[in-house]
């Protein structure tokens, strides 16, 4: 380095404004560290928005009195819903543990051939539709049915919840752990069960316990096959009987069950830490060899998404070549997407601009009431959406005398709300990639705080919120419990319109619909996937 | 000239008192450190006077500006302050000219003397010709550079660096930390660097102020702060040291290694419980010295006549200073340059053992027999007899 002249300071600069001055007064400000009030105020009304479905539901229990309420709680009804509800969630927790882990462990950690086409091909059935997979194995078989044909179809729907965190996990995970298993005289199996699956528990645990929550919320899938669950009687009161009140009772055994579920993930999670020592150099363990073992591998593979891929997709596709005489009047396919789009565009932006706030108190701000405030809105998670729809019928028959009902801003915003969630992990997700050290460097670069906003900070998050919004819409698309309770009268989303078709038997009509909502969710659904792996190992792939 | 002067300055955060009542004056033009151990609200204090962080009481003052004060805050991109934090947190999303511009205004710089400047300063730093990479494609100690050049483009007041060169690995600390040095110095900007490392602070600044307990316990050049600690805890934190009792006499104090000269009345009349023992006249008062390691001389074997051998008591030996200390090697740590070596006073087994400093000290092993000697004058804190 030489002498510079550049460096010599030459007194103020031209655009510095002299730090004496008339300035001292205009910066005058209250001494006290100042409090993210504003944020604190919204975060607030939002988290208010979010209880009002559960808040509803427990004005409507003590409205009905405490003996109606036991007498449509305790009644042989409910103890079959119940046992009913129980032994499915189970079954399917468990299969899909088996199966998710297996097919992680082949992908990430073996040497099957092909093993980056599986990792895609593997997790494309969870963007499809739970209704549309149940639509494509009972339409082609009739012993598709009952607990049976619930098994079958749910498990196909949503093994990939546990495939995705135990792929992540096993990626993730250290190999000089097996490493020094294995050098301390552990046996492949030992150390596989002992190391590998140890250090993957967490994942799996948290994985069935996000296939129990679906399995507890889940309504058109079961419908089809003609199974009970809470889900589905509590639709049937709403839709059929008009019964609010039983439906109510019901629904508050269900978020009960939803509860149980979500305090067991939580406290799951605050117990599985997994250390990994020098984080930095990630190492990348060598895949197992399969040898022979590869042929069943494959098979496996090939079979799995054969069944949860390829029925459906093959299914409709077959309807839709036989149409025969289905000759059934409704909404046309540009029509019924045109209003999807538009409700799900509404709903992702209501969603990711309610999550803002939440998420920037969370991230930026963290402090005990606060994070409080931040877990109080994943209560929302134990809410399946027939009940959060039952709750906004409830209050706009009980305070608004019928007024909103069905209509479109009411559908809007029990979407909102149903898919907060998801905003708010993909929002507080991009907001970790603006660190507040970046604005802190800016601002003492003499910008102001708007100013700092534009060029850093929604400059380094808005790619990652984009995203949270395309999750939110995707998911919007293919809702079909609540769209079905509050939807406008004479008006069609994709899903309704299926649904119409497909409750008439009229499976010609109904696949191509399903068609679309496959390619509408799948494909972008994938494209996320690829953006969120590609994590932030280079920020400029996000711009 | 005081360019930042911080006056009485308070910050808690919920119960923790973090700092109390902090004074610190930094001369236009300095380099001066801010040395403490982790936790004792360095970067506190460097927040607050970047303007992150609200003083609870006590003023800030910028130049000629008050930054915070009663009734007064000066937010961040008023101050005028370049501030390189520990990573160097360079903005991911532009490139290196982007980063080093990005506090000069395109309205009031224009582009092309905004560009110049930019290339200027990437000169300077002597990263010429990266100006289009990305931060992710350099390397930890370019990105420092890069975030020296960016705080420097707006012609701060201070520049204050948090740990600067913590991040970086232990080779290109030393290089990064000279060039960086080098710059501020020709840009006769003043700066403020906060570190917990002593060899950093003593090597790099021109002043360095102690925090300890939320304030400044002694802010002094770096020669004067290893010379005259301002109490025993601070001998021991600047550098290492031996601190032994003895009993002062006037100017003189006697230790188990024989009497000392003692430096400067006023440097020893600071020491803890200096007022609670009474009297300030001659007389024979119990003391902590110091005495650096490399104030002894180490003699392999034994002296002829055992000077202090003889002494009864620890600490009252009756030697004019010139037999010197018989002792034991308990340890040896060889660096190259020098050696370390622990020596356990034969006379006393209770005793803690002596550093020594030495150069080259070929043929010392551990258990082998040597002699000590004291050199130059000491410091001693008078303290009440337990």
């Amino acid at each position: 380095m030489t002498s510079s002249p550049v460096l010599d300071r030459h007194g103020p600069g031209p655009g510095q404004p002299g730090a004496d001055g008339p300035v001292v007064v205009a910066a005058t400000k209250a001494r006290r560290a100042r409090r993210p009030r504003a944020l604190i105020a919204s975060a607030t009304l939002i988290a208010a928005v979010l209880a009002l479905p559960l808040v509803f539901l427990l004005v409507e229990a003590s409205g009905s009195g405490a003996g109606a309420d036991a007498r449509l709680i305790f009644r042989p009804l409910t103890a079959e819903l119940l046992w009913n509800t129980v032994r499915l969630t189970v079954a399917v927790t468990a299969l899909c543990a088996v199966i998710g882990t297996a097919a992680a462990w082949c992908v990430e950690r073996t040497n099957v051939p092909g093993r980056k086409i599986w990792a895609v091909l593997v997790v494309v059935p969870l963007a499809i539709p739970d209704f549309v997979v149940s639509f494509g194995w009972a339409s082609l078989w009739t012993w598709v049915h009952g607990f049976r044909g619930a098994v079958i179809v749910m498990t196909l729907a949503v093994y990939p919840l546990v495939y995705l965190p135990v792929a992540a996990s096993l990626r993730g995970a250290d190999p000089g752990q097996e490493e020094v298993a294995r050098s301390l005289g552990s046996g492949r199996v030992r150390t596989f069960v002992r190391i590998t699956l140890g250090q993957a528990r967490g994942a799996i645990l948290g994985g069935c316990l996000l296939v129990a929550m679906v399995m507890l919320a889940e309504y058109g899938a079961f419908e089809i096959v003609g199974y009970q669950t809470f889900t589905t009687a509590i639709f049937t009161e709403i839709n059929v009987a008009f019964s609010l009140p039983a439906a109510s009772a019901l629904a508050l055994v269900l978020v009960l069950l939803s509860l149980i579920v979500l305090g067991a993930e939580g406290k799951l999670r605050g117990r599985g830490r997994v250390s990994r020592s020098g984080a930095l150099a990630q190492r990348v363990s060598a895949p197992y060899r399969l040898g022979r073992a590869r042929i069943p591998a494959l098979a496996g593979l090939t079979a799995l998404t054969g069944l949860s891929l390829g029925v459906p997709v093959g299914s409709s596709i077959y309807w839709m070549a036989t149409r025969g005489h289905d000759s059934l009047t409704g909404v046309s396919m540009p029509m019924a997407a045109l209003t999807t789009a538009l409700y799900g565009l509404l709903s992702a932006g209501l969603a990711t601009l309610m999550a803002l706030p939440v998420a920037l108190l969370a991230v930026r701000h963290p402090g005990g009431a606060r994070r409080f405030l931040e877990r109080s809105t994943y209560l929302v998670l134990a809410v399946p959406g027939v009940v959060i729809a039952l709750a906004l019928s409830y209050f706009t028959e009980r305070y608004l005398r019928g007024f909103g009902y069905q209509t479109a801003p009411l559908l809007i915003l029990a979407y909102a709300i149903m898919f907060f969630p998801l905003a708010l992990v993909g929002v507080k997700a991009s907001l970790a990639r603006a660190p507040v050290s970046l604005d802190e460097v800016a601002r003492s670069l003499g910008q102001p705080r708007l100013t700092v906003l534009w060029r850093v900070t929604l400059r380094l998050t808005g790619p990652g919120l984009v995203a949270a919004f395309c999750l939110v819409f995707l998911s919007v698309i293919t809702e079909l419990t609540a769209t079905l309770i509050l939807i406008p009268t004479g008006v069609q989303t994709l899903a309704s319109q299926f649904w119409v078709y497909e409750t008439n038997l009229s499976y010609g009509q109904a696949a191509p619909f399903a068609l679309v909502m496959i390619a509408v969710a799948a494909i972008p659904s994938w494209v996320l996937g690829r953006f969120f792996d590609r994590g932030a190992a280079d920020p400029r792939m996000m711009t | 000239m005081t360019q930042l002067a911080v006056a009485g300055l308070d910050k808690r955060f919920g119960a923790h008192q973090v700092l109390t009542g902090l004074d610190l004056d930094v001369p236009a033009g300095s380099l001066t450190a801010i040395l403490g151990p982790s936790g004792s609200g360095k970067t506190t204090l460097l927040r607050v006077l970047a303007g992150f962080e609200h003083a609870d009481s006590g003023t800030v003052r910028i130049g000629s500006a008050v930054a915070d004060g009663p009734g007064v805050f000066l937010p961040p991109e008023r101050r005028r302050i370049g501030y390189v934090p520990q990573e160097g947190s360079l903005f991911p999303h532009l490139t290196v000219a982007a980063n080093v511009a990005f506090g000069l205004s395109r309205r009031k710089w224009g582009r092309e003397r905004r560009g110049k400047r930019c290339a200027e300063l990437l000169e300077a730093v002597g990263l010429a010709g990266l100006d289009r990479r990305y931060p992710h494609q350099l390397s930890g100690g370019q990105q420092q550079r890069v975030a020296l050049a960016r705080a420097l483009a707006i012609q701060p007041e201070v520049v204050l660096l948090d740990e600067p060169f913590a991040s970086l690995d232990a080779h290109l600390r030393a290089s990064v930390r000279a060039d960086v040095q080098q710059l501020l110095k020709e840009s006769g900007t003043t700066s403020v660097l906060v570190t917990h490392d002593q060899d950093e602070a003593l090597s790099t600044a021109d002043r360095v102020a102690v925090l300890r307990d939320g304030g400044i316990a002694q802010c002094a050049a770096p020669q004067e702060l290893y010379s005259r600690p301002v109490d025993a805890d601070m001998a021991s934190f600047i550098g290492e040291a031996n601190l032994i009792p003895g009993i002062l006499n006037g100017s003189s104090v006697q230790t188990l290694l024989g009497v000392h000269a003692v430096t400067g009345p006023d440097a020893a009349g600071d020491g803890a419980g200096a007022g609670r023992n009474g009297s300030d006249g001659p007389g024979h008062r119990p003391a902590m010295v110091l005495i650096r390691p490399e104030q002894v001389e180490l003699i392999p074997g034994t002296p002829g006549l055992a000077g202090v051998a003889g002494a009864a008591e620890p600490g009252l030996a009756g030697s004019d200073g010139t037999g010197g200390l018989t002792g034991r090697i308990t340890g040896y740590g060889y660096h190259g340059h020098d050696a370390v070596v622990t020596v356990q006073p034969e006379q006393d087994p209770q005793a803690p053992p002596l550093t020594v400093r030495t150069l080259g000290g070929g043929a010392l092993s551990p258990g082998s027999k040597v002699t000590l000697r004291a050199h130059g004058p000491v410091i001693a804190w008078p303290q009440r007899r337990d």
